[in-house]
């Protein structure tokens, strides 16, 4: 079986679920963040399978560009976020910065 | 405005002044209040004496000066309608003036021995000022409107200084007693005056006088009465404030509970001045007064002067008795206006107002040091007003105790008083008028020649048990002393006014004395030839009976020549002339019978008056008890209304609010379905919606767990269950 | 030689995903995630995105790696209890995942629009008939109709024509010229949204000056 659009797909998947699974599972934010950026190249991964093989050629590695982008822009604000929350609740659970309930 | 209608003006606001003045310094002159009533009232009394000495020997006719008050504008059907003021100066007013301002300056004078140390003696002294002030204001006024204002003030007056030891129950409801009573009288008075109001548009009384005279109106009817028989009405009506403030049957049970005011205040309101105003509401209103009114005066007149005079045998609190002859004296007067005999009832009443008054403040006199006396003995039980426990106190209490015999000498009617000069003549007009009218009227003279008697007497069982005999409590007599300077003096000032000197220069001539003769003429009567009394007609009438009075009324009170009367007046006159001499000798014999009774029973056998008692229990009982008048009003008028009143209740209870109650109770029953409709149909939706929304939060509450991780998880869990809705429509 | 070196590639970054996302040891975790990058990066060039390829070397392993294990640095003292990541629901986030892996599995496995079949020229083909296929759940939405057909339009000709001329050139001279061509205004957006966001970064972790170092430093100036 050559390798097709399903492959990359398929990669594509396997990291997005392991982002969400991320996200959902883990007790330190850091590690949510990085569950994060596994979704967002989940999302390159699945932008550069089509813009190769799908029909949509070169502008879906303009939005892969796009997405890297955002994602550096989210890393800085989350970092300076989670930095606030460790300073405000001693803590980087993100069981515990559960005010939003209030 | 003449010069003595500016002084008058002074007179009347003098006496406000003082009032204002004391009213808002209350605190700061505390007990130096009389020194500054004391001046004013003073330089009113000698304003007073100016205008009375100028009036009477100078200026023959009456000054009037009026202002217009109110005026009401073009009244359809009456046409221009104003209400005027003013003052008007005759001899009454100016012998009042005198008399009021003089009593009330002694008063002051006695006062401010007799008040020493009172807790309030600077509003005493404030509210003495306003009652001279609404005395005088009665006195000088020129209509019926003015009078009855300063009548009300004085009613007011009264009432304050009869309350003035408010703490005790006593003074607090003779106050309210005396100001209730009152208002019955003023009721009367009132309707009276919009009587004459209502007809004639004006209150001045020359004017209403001149209206009546003029000829009645026919639309002058009250319910439907004949004019004539409404003026007779209007003249009885008006008469009813009279019968209030002086006291008269069946109003009179005020008067001996006013006693429990300050005994000098007795003297000026209870005695000479405020009493006197109804007497002088009546002498203002003779002329309008028809037979039939007059008659029904003279009777309740004599009536009084009879139930006051038993109910004076037997009182024993000193100033009870002369509560009591003060309301039989009061009697007299209204008698002698009823019976025609003007000059004789305003004589009496000035010579009364000089030695009542001088009875009332020898008796405060009294009773001031028998309450220091017992003071010093720390007695606190002892009646000091009681004269059982006096006695030979002539001794201790010299000027006082001669004094108050003078006074005692003129009430009784002794030659050389003033008393004898004026009753003499009350005596004599009654006569006269007996004779002449008949019927009913007869038992007048024998009413007045008993009621003389038994004032001898009673005067002089006070005196004899006062300053005679030998002291029931000599620990107290051995503590007495004369009364001080400010207190004696007024004492001899009255009983020095007392003496026949002042007004006539024959003792047994008062018909001739100057203030009989000239100072206090009849005033003619102007009523309807058919009103006056019935005499008048049967004998037949002179030619001046239809020509006369037009002629005098025409310059009513202007005119300074002898005014020409009525027939029935010149027949009165002329009959008391004929009798006066006969009236004079049982009058005398009346007196000295009473004193001698009273001497033999106080003095000469004292066991006596017990012995009678019980021999005439019944008799006693009921003047003791004052004829039962309180108890019967007790149970005629307040028993009465209580039971109206417990009717009124029994009706409010069960029917009236019996209906509301039903009312209520259907509204209740209603209310209750209603209520039921609403908590469990309405409320139970709101309620059920309430519930469920509440059940939901409760159920999604547990969502909220603030926690990132569990908001995505159900982001996710939505997002799965999206996709398999699409794969399983899709398969 | 393609398949094995993408098998390579896909068994890094699979392995590092894994690593990462169930690693106890936050540490390990970013050091696996370095591995998952790179192994992207790889996964790019088999693509035919070499420029991609470097731009996530650089700024992911070189950036955004950094910046995660700086926060960890920060965030975390070594060798405390606080640096274990705890278990969590694990139960819930293993249906989540699972069930959305069935999902997207279904979703590209059975498409006919994903298969790519060998030509008649012995290229690589994708059948295109997707774009028309009723298969796709959304084809039939009625809000997207219209936007799935445009953004599936093909712009640019067959993409066969294109990799053709490929080879030599690299992407870098196409994609700098659609920066600033037809992608200039997100291009300036994107370039205003990361200023913005790197000053509010900023911003928010700057540590609050209290009132008596503010003080001191007027004092100071």
């Amino acid at each position: 079986m050559t390798i097709g659009l399903n492959h990359f797909l398929f990669i594509g998947a396997v990291l997005f679920v392991l982002g969400i699974f991320s996200m959902l599972y883990r007790r330190n934010v850091i590690a949510v963040l990085m569950g994060v950026e596994l979704i967002l190249n989940a999302a390159n991964i699945n932008f550069i399978a089509f813009s190769r093989y799908g029909g949509v050629n070169i502008s879906g590695q303009m939005a892969a560009i796009f997405v890297i982008v955002v994602a550096a822009g989210e890393a800085a604000v989350a970092l300076a976020i989670v930095l606030n929350i460790y300073k405000n609740f001693k803590s980087v659970n993100p069981a515990e910065v559960d005010t939003l309930r209030d | 405005m003449h010069q003595l209608i500016t002084f008058s003006l002074i007179i009347l606001g003098l006496p406000m002044l003082s009032f204002l003045i004391i009213i808002f310094n209350q605190k700061r002159l505390q007990q130096k209040a009389h020194l500054v009533g004391l001046p004013i009232i003073g330089t009113a009394l000698a304003l007073a004496i100016y205008i009375c000495y100028s009036k009477l020997s100078g200026i023959h006719e009456t000054l009037n000066w009026s202002t217009k008050w109110i005026s009401f504008g073009n009244v359809p059907g009456v046409g221009e309608w104003n209400i005027t003021t003013g003052i008007m100066i005759d001899n009454l007013t100016s012998i009042m003036l005198v008399v009021v301002t003089l009593i009330s300056f002694l008063v002051h004078l006695f006062s401010s021995k007799y008040m020493e140390g009172d807790i309030r003696y600077s509003r005493y002294f404030a509210y003495l000022g306003i009652f001279t002030f609404s005395m005088l204001g009665i006195v000088i006024g020129n209509n019926l409107f003015a009078l009855y204002i300063f009548w009300e003030l004085v009613g007011f007056s009264s009432y304050s200084l009869i309350s003035h030891w408010y703490e005790k129950p006593g003074p607090q409801l003779a106050s309210k007693k005396a100001f209730i009573v009152n208002r019955v009288g003023d009721v009367g008075m009132w309707t009276g005056l919009m009587l004459v109001f209502g007809t004639f548009h004006t209150f001045n009384f020359s004017d209403i006088f001149a209206a009546i005279h003029s000829g009645l109106p026919t639309n002058f009817s009250l319910l439907g009465l004949s004019p004539e028989a409404t003026l007779t009405a209007a003249g009885v009506l008006i008469f009813c404030g009279a019968v209030g403030k002086s006291a008269q049957f069946p109003l009179h049970v005020w008067l001996p509970d006013a006693m429990e005011g300050p005994t000098p205040v007795s003297a000026l309101i209870h005695a000479a001045t405020m009493v006197a105003a109804g007497v002088y509401l009546v002498c203002r209103i003779f002329p309008m007064l028809t037979g039939d009114a007059m008659l029904v005066i003279a009777l309740v007149g004599g009536l009084t002067s009879f139930i006051a005079a038993t109910t004076a045998l037997t009182q024993n609190d000193i100033k009870r008795v002369l509560a009591y002859s003060t309301v039989s004296q009061l009697g007299y007067m209204i008698m002698a206006l009823g019976v025609g005999a003007f000059s004789a009832g305003f004589f009496h009443l000035t010579t009364h107002a000089m030695f009542k008054a001088c009875l009332f403040l020898g008796s405060g006199s009294v009773i001031h040091a028998m309450h220091h006396s017992l003071h010093h003995l720390h007695d606190h039980h002892t009646d000091p007003q009681d004269m059982r426990n006096m006695g030979g106190l002539l001794k201790k209490m010299p000027i006082t105790g001669y004094t108050f015999i003078i006074a005692t000498l003129a009430i009784s009617g002794i030659p050389l008083m003033s008393g004898f000069m004026s009753k003499d003549e009350i005596l004599a007009g009654a006569t006269a008028y007996s004779s002449l009218q008949g019927g009913i009227a007869t038992l007048l003279p024998w009413v007045g020649f008993g009621v003389a008697m038994m004032t001898a007497f009673y005067m002089w069982r006070q005196v004899f048990m006062t300053f005679f005999g030998k002291p029931k409590m000599p620990e107290v007599y051995a503590h007495i002393h004369e009364s001080p300077k400010a207190m004696v003096v007024p004492l001899i000032i009255l009983a020095g006014l007392s003496f026949w000197v002042w007004y006539g220069a024959n003792p047994i001539d008062p018909a001739n004395g100057w203030f009989m003769k000239s100072w206090a003429e009849t005033p003619a009567q102007i009523v309807p030839h058919n009103t006056a009394p019935a005499f008048a007609m049967h004998e037949g009438s002179s030619a001046k009976e239809v020509a006369g009075p037009a002629h005098e009324m025409s310059e009513h009170g202007k005119v300074a020549e002898k005014v020409e009367l009525m027939p029935h007046q010149e027949m009165l006159e002329h009959k008391t002339h004929e009798v006066a001499g006969m009236g004079m000798i049982i009058s005398i014999l009346c007196a000295i019978t009473g004193i001698a009774l009273a001497w033999f029973m106080y003095l000469k056998n004292t066991a006596l008056p017990d012995k009678i008692a019980t021999m005439f229990a019944p008799l006693y009982r009921f003047s003791l008890n004052k004829w039962y008048f309180d108890e019967l009003y007790e149970f005629a008028f307040v028993g009465s209304f209580m039971l109206f009143a417990r009717m009124c209740s029994w009706f409010d209870t069960n029917i009236v609010d019996g209906a509301v109650n039903g009312v209520g109770k259907v509204t209740i029953v209603f209310s209750k379905l209603n209520g039921w409709f609403d908590k469990y149909i309405v409320d139970g939706l709101v309620n059920l919606t309430a519930g469920i929304t509440q059940l939901i939060g409760s159920m999604f509450r547990s969502v909220q767990t603030g926690k990132i991780q569990t908001y995505l998880a159900w982001t996710m869990a939505g997002v799965v269950v999206v996709f398999a809705v699409l794969a399983l429509k899709m398969l | 030689m393609f398949d094995f070196i993408f098998y390579c590639f896909a068994i890094i970054t699979v392995a590092g995903a894994f690593v990462t996302a169930l690693s106890k040891n936050i540490v390990y975790a970013a050091f696996a995630l370095l591995f998952t990058f790179f192994g992207i990066a790889g996964l790019y060039v088999m693509a035919n995105a070499d420029f991609l390829a470097v731009t996530q070397l650089m700024i992911y392993v070189g950036g955004i790696l950094i910046l995660l294990i700086f926060g960890v640095m920060l965030t975390t003292r070594i060798g405390s209890v606080d640096i274990r990541v705890g278990s969590g629901s694990k139960w819930v986030a293993g249906i989540m995942a699972t069930a959305l892996f069935v999902i997207l599995s279904v979703a590209f496995l059975g498409s006919e629009a994903t298969h790519t079949e060998k030509g008649n020229d012995g290229k690589m083909k994708t059948v295109t008939s997707w774009a028309s296929s009723s298969t796709m759940p959304w084809k039939n939405s009625q809000w997207n109709k219209n936007a799935t057909e445009e953004v599936l339009k093909v712009k640019y000709g067959s993409p066969d024509e294109k990799k053709t001329n490929e080879g030599s050139s690299g992407t870098s001279a196409e994609i700098g010229k659609l920066f600033l061509t037809d992608f200039l205004l997100p291009f300036e957006v994107i370039s205003v949204l990361l200023l913005v966001s790197l000053i509010g970064a900023t911003m928010i972790a700057r540590k609050e000056p209290t009132l008596e170092e503010e003080a001191i430093a007027e004092s100071v100036s």
